[in-house]
């Protein structure tokens, strides 16, 4: 192979022009505040028109040469050049804060030549570079000459042909990632997570069609997001305007018998109906988005996801791509045996789209069953070793809780003395409840895991249960300030979510982290 | 099947102050503090400078001012970012092991971030105006996550040395792509 791309290169000299133009946007679209502010200081200081537009120009002038000056040196210092013998690609670029990136070149998930107006007028050609991931940025090479864009391009296509990879690799249709991180954790013997319901998996039985009950989703519509629901009915009293609300608190204080007759019948009945305005709001917004709910497989291992009303939604999900899966259920929807289904998938390259969660509302539990034992999604059932939070996490809660309602109660003290007591009334019952709350919610959280899977359980009212293959895991980061011994907060970060959790033992964490990346880098199991 | 698994850490030859046995965290290069030093007093001559700026209208607002106010919230507020300084300096650590890289930082709040080289999709190494004059580097490693927040940036670097972590990241995935394909 002819190697042209082995010795350092620039881009095209034209492209001195695209940074010139680029800089002068970003300072227009930027910038615009900083303009007029120049605008206005030298009409403040020259008062004759002519001189005025005259320094303008002159400014303006002076703006094109400097950045015509630091686009040259910027052309100047944007090198690249591939590294055929370990196959790496290297460019270095800045003018005043020097950067240097490389990368192997079978790591490339896409690369594609675009070419905007701009390009298009001067002969240019921009190479796209997508290295992986969504955190990862866009390497661009904006001013190439087309010619120049495409060899380029046919170069990082044949040296990946030569190792038989294809671009982009996290979506070949033929691949079977949720058996693998099965096998690889069917392989491992340890005493410490020996499990029977691991050892006798079932054998996958692949679903063909999942439909989703109007029934359910109604139910799940009647039963979920009451709070948000009431939340949105006070966002119409900041448009009914401040005066309004002065005349009715003028009108209570001089009425004082309607306060205290009428006044808990209004506010309770104005709660009722906020509750039933929100509920016939969810039931709309469900009935439009997620009527006729239908996950169907198009083809060996790709399934489809089509809802909606008037607007048919449909999504490709294929299950390899899944990283997180989300199971909600409230107490309402626990008393119905219904779930919310969230599905975290990796990024569309093709589509640009971004780490989107898939809501599948009102699932039933043997839809979910079929859903694991079809390798949709993994089993939500299964045990794994234990961890809970630290009490320490209630004391704190409570402390913070504690010390909110003091300053509450101390602003209203200061400022509106009257109010004071009856906030005391209020507070008084509400403070103990939160207590208790806080108390429930530490002591229902717990994570689970075993060297195939994480999960991660909280909340009381709405039950979460988070949890991914292990195989998922990018990397691990944990803090906590410097006097804490004892606990930390962790986080796990997957291509599509974060998993945190908070005031976790150290210690045991420490073994945790070291078992996961143990896995991880012991095997290199495959994450898409 | 390969029971054992070993992640030892690793010595870079540039320093060689890594013990081959134990995980011994190790500091970013002296120069570091001098940047980090120049940099906080950069901050405290910007907000100086705004004071005397504006001296005049806060005065006017506080109930009581003297002299003595001014200079001791100013010794104050400048050995404050002198103690961050060097108390940053101290806590940024980092390790280079068989199979991942490891990094600690941060002031009041420490954080400690570990990426594996199996999940490393990104080597960057970026020279700031500031730590160029004495060489520095610092080389930022990303992973496929979500959240663009996790990318690990060890500042403080000396360049070969940067250049030395980044050969054995990349040496890394060759390797495994190597096995794999």
């Amino acid at each position: 192979m002819e190697k042209l791309f082995n010795e350092q290169q620039r881009q095209s000299l034209l492209s001195v022009l695209i940074f010139a133009v680029n800089h002068f946007r970003t300072l227009m679209r930027q910038g615009l505040a900083l303009l007029f502010l120049v605008f206005f200081m030298l009409r403040r200081f020259i008062e004759n028109p002519f001189y005025l537009i005259s320094s303008i120009i002159i400014l303006l002038v002076l703006t094109a040469i400097l950045f015509l000056i630091y686009a040259y040196y910027q052309y100047k210092n944007f090198v690249f050049y591939i590294d055929y013998e370990n196959e790496e690609f290297h460019l270095s670029s800045g003018v005043f804060q020097k950067k240097e990136i490389s990368f192997y070149i079978h790591q490339i998930q896409q690369v594609y030549i675009e070419r905007k107006w701009m390009q298009r007028l001067l002969g240019l050609s921009a190479i796209k570079i997508e290295v992986a991931g969504a955190s990862s940025e866009t390497i661009s090479l904006n001013s190439l000459s087309h010619g120049v864009a495409a060899v380029l391009l046919k170069e990082f296509q044949i040296i990946q042909k030569q190792k038989q990879k294809i671009i982009p690799p996290p979506f070949r249709d033929n691949a079977q990632p949720i058996i693998e991180p099965l096998a690889f954790i069917q392989n491992k013997k340890r005493e410490i997570y020996a499990e029977p319901e691991q050892k006798s998996l079932p054998p996958k039985i692949p679903f063909k069609t999942l439909e989703v009950p109007l029934k359910n989703i109604l139910k799940n519509a009647v039963v979920t997001r009451i709070l948000q629901g009431l939340l949105l009915l006070f966002v119409p009293l900041q448009f009914i305007g401040y005066d309004f609300l002065m005349r009715i608190f003028d009108f209570l204080e001089e009425h004082y018998s309607f306060q205290i007759v009428w006044g808990p019948l209004v506010i309770l009945a104005f709660l009722l109906s906020g509750v039933l305005l929100s509920v016939l709001l969810n039931t709309i917004r469900s009935l439009l988005m997620h009527f006729n709910l239908k996950l169907e497989e198009v083809e060996k291992g790709q399934y489809q996801l089509s809802q909606g009303l008037i607007n048919l939604k449909v999504v490709q999900i294929k299950p390899q791509r899944i990283q997180m899966v989300q199971l909600e259920q409230n107490y309402l929807q626990r008393k119905m045996q219904i779930y919310t289904l969230i599905v975290r998938q990796l990024k569309d390259l093709e589509e640009g789209q971004a780490n989107v969660g898939i809501r599948i509302p009102g699932i039933t539990q043997k839809q979910l069953e079929d859903l694991v034992n079809g390798g949709f999604i993994p089993d939500f059932r299964a045990k794994g070793k234990t961890l809970q939070p630290l009490k320490r996490k209630f004391w704190i809660h409570t402390l913070f809780f504690t010390l909110i309602n003091c300053v509450f109660l101390g602003i209203t003290w200061v400022f509106y003395p009257v109010l004071w007591m009856p906030l005391l009334i209020v507070l008084l019952p509400i403070w103990p409840l939160g207590i208790f709350w806080m108390y429930k919610k530490v002591k229902t959280e717990q994570f689970r895991y075993t060297l195939n899977q994480v999960w991660h359980q909280k909340g009381i009212w709405k039950r979460v249960n988070t949890y991914f293959y292990t195989s998922k895991v990018q990397s691990f980061d944990k803090q906590h300030y410097f006097w804490q011994k004892r606990f930390l907060h962790a986080h796990i970060f997957t291509a599509a979510s974060v998993m945190r959790l908070t005031y976790y033992p150290q210690n045991e964490w420490k073994v945790i982290q070291r078992e996961l990346l143990e896995q991880l880098e012991q095997y290199s199991p495959k994450w898409f | 099947m390969n029971n054992h698994f070993e992640n030892k850490v690793l010595s870079i030859n540039v320093l060689n102050k890594i013990s081959e046995e134990d995980m011994r965290w190790n500091r970013v290069s002296s120069h570091f503090l001098k940047v980090l030093l120049l940099r906080s007093q950069l901050v405290f001559l910007a907000l100086l400078l705004a004071f005397l700026f504006f001296k005049n209208d806060i005065i006017e607002k506080l109930p009581v001012y003297e002299d003595w106010f001014f200079y001791l919230f100013l010794t104050i507020f400048w050995l404050f970012l002198i103690i961050r300084a060097v108390v940053e300096y101290k806590r940024r650590q980092y390790v280079v092991r068989e199979h991942d890289i490891l990094h600690k930082k941060g002031f009041i709040s420490i954080r400690t971030s570990v990426i594996p080289y199996v999940r490393v999709q990104q080597v960057k190494i970026v020279e700031g105006a500031l730590s160029r004059i004495w060489s520095l580097a610092s080389i930022q490693i990303s992973s496929a996550s979500a959240n663009g927040s996790d990318v690990m940036v060890i500042a403080g670097l000396l360049k070969d040395e940067a250049e030395e972590i980044r050969k054995i990241i990349v040496q890394y995935i060759k390797e495994r792509d190597g096995k794999t394909v």
